[in-house]
């Protein structure tokens, strides 16, 4: 392999810990299609390739259907397509202490309760990009942000599943469900975008 | 549902009736009056019947939800009554123009008075008042103002849903219950008995009845006085143990004295009821409450033995109101025709003030005597002053009606209607054991004219009865002398009377009646208080709303904070 | 013929429906009828058969029958309504789908699967609860997020049901498994103090999707709780506990919000959380009587949210989309629309000749435990009549015609349809609950 399992699992903290932090469109959506990629390759390790193919497949299907609407609202800046002016919540250094704590919740719940028949680096960025994920919800103020993050908490949740659950029926009932979200959120941005522009 | 009687039909024959009428007056709005007359004479006709042929009838329903009906006990005669009042409303309105939709309303309310009366059992009771509570909605949709439509709904539901908690707890241990006191279960069914029959101070939905066309208002007031006289009768407040008599009677005697002010008042203005209601109304509103709170000062003070006074009281009542309200629906359009009107009228009043030989006289009679044999009579004296005062108003409604009016409506056709209220007024002042319908059904007997006018120890009783009329009698004849002496009584203690009356409304041009400050009267009224009580809750909800929409606000915040505490809570050990 | 039908069809006309998305005529009548359709092929179709795809089973037994014929009926009603008042044009053909997941969801025989097809069909909700540009997005968000946190942790619960099979001494996985299905099912069917999304999504929502969200989904979800209590008896009596407070807390806490809503959509989702509560304390007492009134509950429940969203969807169409507060004069200017309004506020309140017919089985079963529990239910039904009766003040008052007319007659025949079905309900509700009690006494969980 071109990677080794930690390398991956450090990948998949720095991708999610990007889409948090940093509010540009590129990086954020470059940051969720290389999560896709690394979590790709991690199962590929343990599990069928074609689960593991299926997994990237999805994270690019994904990626091409949410740049569009990433770069309808790329003039302007994310908190005016949130309507709302610059407050903590939208500050960097704010983001970034928020996902360090998220950091630590995820390596408390690790110690707490051990996933069983996971390895622990999996389970600990599993547990960290379902955490990471939620903080971006939270944080979001917009259909799109909020999106990415609903994405992260799914990338996660299926890390964790998929080591437990290997039918390729489940996994693809799963990428569907990643499917399906992609869709509606550009719609969602959409309407979002076109609501600021009648208010302008 | 299965019938558990072969004959039950019959008990149901009356419900269906009204129901059936309701129904293709709705969807046959050109008839509907006439719909309406034979849906009501078929419902007092079955009535009748189950007068004759008295029974029960089970409907077994699943889970123990049965419904069972008895034609046979005190329940039967209100339910005669509010049929036959309902059929002499209608009647006289025959001839009138009134929408379909009052008519509809109307038969609905009596639908659900007679599911009520004739229930027999915790559950058809509870869903007769559920029937009569959408009724009464449904009736107050016809024009009552949206402030007195929501509290009596409000107060009424509540009402509703305190009797069927106490209800439950009563069938969840056969009868007596283990876990609730029978202090708490007492006063919850008092307080449901006190709204059903809608005693002030929680008196809306007589308030609303004014507000309404005659004809819904009319039956909504008498089906308001049987249901809550038939309550009274079923549970009898002098068997609630333990509840605080002091209170009760302050209450009771607070609804005595505000009848009777008001009625001697009649003030108008905002304060109150709304001004809009036509001043001869409103005295239906006050007279009832006087009556009912003489009839809820002897209850609480010691019963009066049975159901006897409850029932003549409340029949009297509703017979005479029923009479004042139709009169003035009726307009005589021939000199003829108004004297024999006025003499209606004037059976109608006399029975109100207590006038021997009439059904107000026989029921007073027997409230002062079960109150003296108590050992009362603070409260008889009482009860007499406030006759006093609601007498002269009496002899002005009757002196003031018109003699001449520019337009006429009924003709002898409602005339006759108006006198098959007032005869039974004078029937069952001659012969109150008549009102028993069914003399099995009440242990004692009425006493007769003769035996009263025969008793030795009467002679209290005649004096609590005969001198309030004299003393009425005489402040209407003096009025002037009594207007002169109250307003320099009022001049000399102004400074003071200021201090304890609101400010002296602005009466609105145009309107009728004295424009005087209303000082102690306004208190009664209790507007201000159910005012503050709004306010109140208004500014409680107004707080939760903001708390409410704050966490909303913040919904996926919250949400996983509270998930992550119950996951720690179900978490633990 | 097949059960897979059932789920195959709707698919199938989803597509041709798409195509006619802009004729809503018919985009409405091929709706309807591939669902009328579906209906009475599941009412034709023999029951206790299994139809196996991929090595998984598809159940048609009694008890999904009936649950299928009250959904695929149940959605004529709503493509009927949406014909004359558009819902969106994304309404029909993504309902169809919608149908059709569900559909699997209920008949597939592994959770797992269920809950997947479960999530996928909330998922395409979210589009028909936007509706275009009428609902707030972010709250069409703010519905999406919890379901997929809902549904992230029942699946979760799938993986702790092999373990509790493995190893049933292991206490830890029997208690998380419980904590996963608790938050799952407790965010899934907005339990308080879950339920914060909701009031925001039905408020906006269109009210046909409303009453699919709150009436026809939550039901397949609860269905498959039900199911989940037959199939997984270690789950023991500590989950009719949960059950139980959680269904208390839920109706008192509804009833408490419903008691201080005036906006009627706001009110409509409280007031169905509320009732929500009150079907999972018939489903706590674990007993026969109270199983089958929750059950009954439920279909009243539907009842009584079809013809309010209904009632409420002519009001604020009437005019002019709003949807904050009621307008005044409403009972003159739309008597058929007030009607429905108001009784079907009272069914969810439990008034009797409505609701009450439900509730009582409840209340009967519920006061062996504790009469305050039942206490604890009526209040919560009093502050959900209180919250429709507060809205008699604008409804009884004068005001302006609304420019939009009377209602269409189509609405009309339906609202009355819906009040005859509640108030006959109502009366006769043996008709309801004599063949439910038949059926639930065959739950493994059911007692006396």
């Amino acid at each position: 392999m071109l990677f080794s399992g930690e390398q991956l699992v450090w990948g998949l903290f720095f991708t999610a810990g990007l889409i948090a932090v940093v509010e540009e469109w590129r990086i954020s959506l470059l940051a969720l299609l290389i999560q896709y990629a690394l979590v790709g390759l991690i199962l590929s390790g343990s599990l069928s390739p074609s689960l593991a193919l299926a997994k990237i497949i999805t994270g690019g299907m994904v990626f091409f259907i949410l740049c569009p609407t990433a770069w309808r609202g790329r003039r302007k800046p994310p908190a005016k397509i949130a309507g709302q002016g610059r407050t903590l919540a939208t500050s960097s250094p704010f983001r970034l202490v928020g996902s360090a704590l998220m950091g630590l919740v995820a390596y408390g719940l690790l110690h707490q309760y051990p996933w069983e028949g996971v390895p622990t680096d999996l389970a600990f960025a599993s547990n960290f990009l379902m955490a990471m994920g939620l903080w971006t919800v939270i944080l979001g103020r917009g259909p799109f942000r909020m999106g990415l993050g609903l994405l992260t908490f799914q990338i996660g949740f299926e890390l964790l599943f998929t080591t437990w659950e290997r039918s390729l029926l489940v996994a693809g009932l799963l990428g569907l469900m990643n499917i399906l979200l992609a869709l509606a959120i550009p719609y969602l941005e959409a309407v979002e975008l076109a609501r600021r522009e009648v208010e302008r | 549902m299965s019938v558990a009687q072969g004959e039950g039909m019959l008990y149901l024959a009356p419900l269906v009736a009204l129901l059936g009428g309701a129904l293709l007056v709705f969807s046959n709005a050109r008839y509907a009056r006439l719909l309406a007359l034979l849906s009501t004479a078929a419902a007092f006709l079955f009535t009748v019947g189950m007068v004759v042929r008295p029974g029960m009838l089970l409907l077994r329903g699943p889970a123990k939800a049965d419904l069972l009906l008895y034609a046979g006990g005190p329940g039967l005669i209100f339910a005669l009554l509010v049929t036959f009042v309902l059929l002499v409303s209608i009647g006289v309105r025959l001839s009138e123009r009134e929408k379909p939709a009052v008519f509809v309303s109307t038969l609905l309310l009596a639908a659900g008075a007679l599911l009520f009366l004739l229930s027999h059992n915790p559950l058809t009771l509870y869903l007769g008042w559920g029937l009569l509570d959408l009724s009464i909605l449904f009736g107050l949709a016809q024009g009552a103002s949206p402030r007195t439509a929501t509290r009596a709904m409000v107060i009424n539901f509540t009402a509703g849903l305190v009797l069927l908690f106490s209800s439950l707890t009563a069938a969840s241990s056969g009868g007596s219950s283990t876990r609730f006191s029978p202090q708490l279960l007492a006063f919850l069914l008092l307080f449901a008995s006190w709204v059903r029959w809608g005693l002030y101070p929680v008196q809306m939905v007589h308030i609303a009845a004014e507000e309404i066309p005659f004809l819904s208002g009319s039956a909504l007031q008498t089906v308001t006085l049987a249901t809550g006289g038939y309550f009274l009768t079923l549970y009898g407040w002098p068997r609630l143990v333990g509840v605080p008599r002091t209170v009760l009677l302050l209450l009771a005697g607070l609804a005595l004295f505000y009848g009777a002010l008001f009625t001697w008042r009649n003030p108008t203005g905002p304060k109150g009821i709304p001004w809009e209601i036509p001043r001869e109304k409103r005295f239906c509103l006050y007279l009832a409450q006087f009556q009912m709170g003489l009839l809820a000062l002897s209850l609480l003070a010691g019963g009066t033995g049975g159901g006897q006074a409850v029932l003549l009281l409340t029949v009297s009542l509703i017979l005479a109101l029923s009479v004042l309200r139709v009169g003035m629906e009726v307009l005589p359009s021939t000199p003829r025709q108004r004297l024999v009107v006025k003499v209606a009228l004037g059976i109608g009043v006399a029975s109100l003030s207590g006038l021997p030989l009439t059904a107000g006289f026989a029921a007073r009679w027997l409230i002062y005597d079960s109150l003296l044999r108590q050992g009362e009579g603070l409260i008889v004296g009482l009860g007499a002053l406030s006759s006093a005062l609601i007498v002269a108003p009496l002899l002005g409604f009757i002196t003031r009606w018109p003699d001449r009016r520019t337009q006429s409506r009924g003709g002898w056709a409602s005339v006759v209607t108006l006198w098959l209220l007032a005869v039974p007024l004078v029937i069952l002042g001659l012969h109150p054991q008549i009102a028993l319908v069914r003399p099995d059904l009440i242990s004692e007997s009425f006493p007769s004219l003769a035996q009263l006018l025969s008793a030795p120890s009467s002679l209290p009783i005649w004096a609590a009865i005969v001198l309030p009329l004299l003393m009425g009698y005489l402040a209407f004849s003096q009025r002037d002398t009594f207007v002169r002496f109250e307003e320099r009584l009022l001049h000399r203690v102004g400074p003071l009377w200021e201090r304890l009356s609101f400010p002296i409304p602005q009466v609105p041009q145009g309107s009728r009646g004295r424009s005087r400050g209303t000082g102690i009267l306004s208190y009664l009224d209790l507007e201000g208080f159910y005012g503050a009580l709004e306010g109140v809750g208004a500014k409680i909800c107004s707080g939760l709303r903001g708390v409410v929409m704050v966490v909303e606000g913040g919904s996926l915040g919250w949400l996983l904070l509270l998930a992550f505490i119950v996951a720690l809570f179900l978490l633990r050990g | 013929m097949t059960p897979l039908w059932i789920i195959v069809v709707p698919w199938i006309m989803a597509p041709w429906v798409y195509l006619f998305r802009r004729r809503s005529t018919m985009a409405a009548f091929l709706s309807a009828g591939t669902s009328l359709a579906v209906a009475v092929i599941c009412f034709l179709l023999p029951p206790d058969q299994t139809v196996w795809i991929l090595g998984r089973g598809l159940l048609f037994d009694p008890w999904r029958r009936w649950l299928l014929i009250f959904l695929f009926a149940g959605a004529v009603l709503l493509f009927l309504y949406s014909w004359r008042l558009s819902q969106g044009w994304s309404f029909f053909p993504f309902l169809l789908v919608t149908l059709g997941l569900l559909a699997g969801s209920a008949m597939v025989d592994n959770f797992l699967l269920a809950v997947l097809l479960l999530e996928s069909a909330g998922v395409i909700l979210a589009f028909l609860i936007q509706g275009g540009p009428r609902a707030d997005p972010r709250v069409t968000m703010g519905y999406l997020v919890p379901l997929i946190i809902a549904d992230s942790c029942l699946i979760f619960s799938t993986h702790l049901f092999d373990l509790v099979a493995l190893y049933p001494e292991d206490l830890v996985s029997v208690r998380l498994a419980m904590t996963a299905l608790t938050l799952g099912f407790g965010i899934l069917l907005a339990v308080v103090p879950f339920h914060l999304f909701l009031p925001a999504v039905i408020q906006e929502a269109p009210p046909m999707v409303a009453t699919f969200l709150l009436g026809f989904y939550q039901v397949v979800a609860l269905s498959l709780m039900v199911g989940l209590l037959d199939r997984q008896p270690w789950l023991g009596s500590e989950a009719f506990d949960i059950l139980l407070v959680a269904g208390l807390i839920t109706a008192l806490g509804g009833g408490l919000f419903a008691f201080l809503e005036r906006a009627p959509g706001r009110l409509l989702a409280y007031g169905t959380i509320s009732d929500l509560g009150l079907i999972l304390v018939g489903l706590g007492t674990a007993s026969g009587v109270g199983v089958a009134g929750a059950m009954a509950h439920l279909i009243n429940r539907s009842l009584a949210i079809a013809l309010v969203a209904m009632s409420w969807g002519v009001i604020s169409e009437r005019y002019g989309g709003e949807r904050s507060a009621m307008p005044s004069g409403v009972a003159r200017a739309l008597p058929w629309a007030t009607l429905g309004y108001i009784l079907g506020g009272l069914t969810l309140a439990g008034f009797p000749l409505t609701g009450f017919a439900t509730r009582w089985p409840i209340y009967l079963a519920l006061l062996p435990h504790n009469p305050l529990y039942t206490l604890g239910l009526i209040l919560g039904g009093l502050g959900i009549a209180w919250g429709y009766l507060r809205s008699l003040t604008p409804i009884l008052g004068r005001g302006e015609r609304p420019p939009g007319g009377k209602e269409p007659l189509l609405v009309a025949l339906m609202i009355v349809t819906l009040v005859g079905l509640s108030l006959f309900l109502g009366i006769y509700p043996d008709y309801l609950l004599e063949p439910l009690r038949n059926m639930v006494e065959g739950f493994s969980f059911v007692g006396g």
